[in-house]
């Protein structure tokens, strides 16, 4: 068994064992005073440093403010809290191809009133090979083109749609299913 | 490809008189594309610039004075639904100070401050997925939203696991308050057993005798691919 001694709640034996999990809630409107933005993660030996910025958009395109949008990759992570424009901008380190998967940042984006959990996408860039990428392969073009950057003269540009006909493709997996059982 | 059917939002029960919420305009609507785990898999390090010092988790001492407001100490055990114990979380809390005010630009709340408390902390799991915070117990306060709702003494908590994957926003409330049925985002829980789970117990074992009262708040995680500490 995987718990400690002493535990008050005891450690679930069986699945009609399994504890009630705890509710999630909205950020609220004040969460940037408890978790910290770090918008740069510092390039180390010959990681190439880039820029993402872009916006968050609701389904009439106006942007969404008081939304916490963070990368990770395996290098680290970045967090950033958008203001009345919508806008985030990160520097992070350009991720490497692996086996199966192209370069791309996994990015996450929960608004502070109105999300409970956060949505996730894959952030692709258009000067790499893509064609191989495992997870784009399953997808249909136009679920592929809401995940892929622009470049730019400073860096890279995603905007993420949370609804509407452009919705970015957002993505699950089975440990998030936990909770439909 | 299964449906992913988790609510984005909770619409708020009868009761309160807060406007219908537009999720067309502001939630995706279309399922999410269930991929399988092993092609999401990024365990970026909680540590680094975001790493706790060793007195964050003290929010009395954050200030040359003494808080204002009731001293009490907050801790607890984070584990999967599973009873598992989850290590290295980086807890994060935000709250309001004693009279029921957020040290943010965005608080309308016409009360004071407290020069002394600023209401944010954070920390680390141990290997028992244990965390423990000193702070001060915050005041209620009306809800921007909706004038008859009050939002109950809470406490705020961002969990962020090694992956992207595991990110966790709950709160604690505190037992006993009377406020808990006038507060919006209690109210939006519609499983009582779940409810309950947001709800902290008094724990005498965790006061400081004569400095702290002591409260107790386990968090389970559900719906997340949680990593349990030990195999």
């Amino acid at each position: 068994m995987t718990t400690t001694a002493g535990d008050r709640d005891g450690a679930a034996t069986a699945s009609s064992d399994r504890l009630v999990p705890t509710p999630r809630t909205i950020l609220g409107p004040y969460f940037t005073l408890g978790m910290h933005v770090r918008p740069t993660l510092q390039p180390a030996g010959h990681q190439v440093p880039i820029t993402v910025s872009g916006r968050v958009l609701n389904a009439l395109g106006e942007p969404v403010m008081m939304t916490m949008v963070e990368t990770s990759q395996p290098e680290g992570w970045t967090r950033y809290f958008t203001g009345l424009d919508g806008a985030y901008v990160i520097t992070t380190v350009k991720p490497q191809a692996t086996p199966g998967r192209a370069p791309h940042l996994l990015l996450l984006v929960m608004s502070g009133n109105f999300m409970i959990r956060p949505a996730v996408t894959c952030l692709y860039f258009p000067d790499e090979d893509n064609d191989t990428d495992e997870l784009l392969q399953q997808l249909s073009p136009e679920q592929r083109a809401t995940m892929l950057a622009r470049r730019t003269d400073i860096g890279y540009e995603f905007d993420i749609h949370l609804a509407g006909d452009s919705e970015t493709t957002f993505l699950g997996w089975p440990g998030l299913l936990d909770d439909e059982e | 490809m299964r449906a992913y059917t988790e609510p984005w939002w909770v619409q708020l029960p009868e009761g309160f008189s807060t406007p219908e919420f537009d999720t067309e305009i502001w939630t995706p609507r279309k399922p999410l594309v269930i991929v399988p785990s092993r092609l999401i898999d990024s365990s970026a390090p909680v540590y680094g610039y975001g790493t706790p010092g060793p007195t964050d988790n003290d929010l009395l001492s954050q200030h040359d004075g003494v808080p204002m407001g009731e001293h009490i100490t907050v801790h607890g055990r984070v584990t999967d639904s599973w009873g598992r114990p989850v290590r290295d979380m980086l807890v994060e809390i935000w709250q309001a100070n004693a009279a029921g005010k957020y040290v943010h630009d965005h608080d309308p709340t016409p009360k004071p401050h407290d020069p002394h408390f600023t209401g944010a902390g954070r920390t680390l799991t141990n290997a028992h997925g244990e965390y423990t915070f000193k702070t001060i117990k915050p005041g209620a306060y009306p809800w921007w939203r909706d004038p008859e709702a009050w939002r109950a003494q809470h406490i705020h908590f961002g969990l962020t696991g090694r992956g992207l994957t595991e990110r966790y926003v709950t709160q604690m409330q505190f037992p006993g308050d009377p406020l808990l049925s006038r507060d919006p985002v209690v109210s939006t829980i519609p499983d009582a057993k779940a409810r309950e789970r947001l709800v902290a117990e008094l724990d005498w074992e965790a006061a400081i005798p004569g400095i702290t009262v002591g409260y107790r708040f386990d968090i389970v995680l559900g719906g997340v691919h949680a990593t349990p500490a030990e195999h």
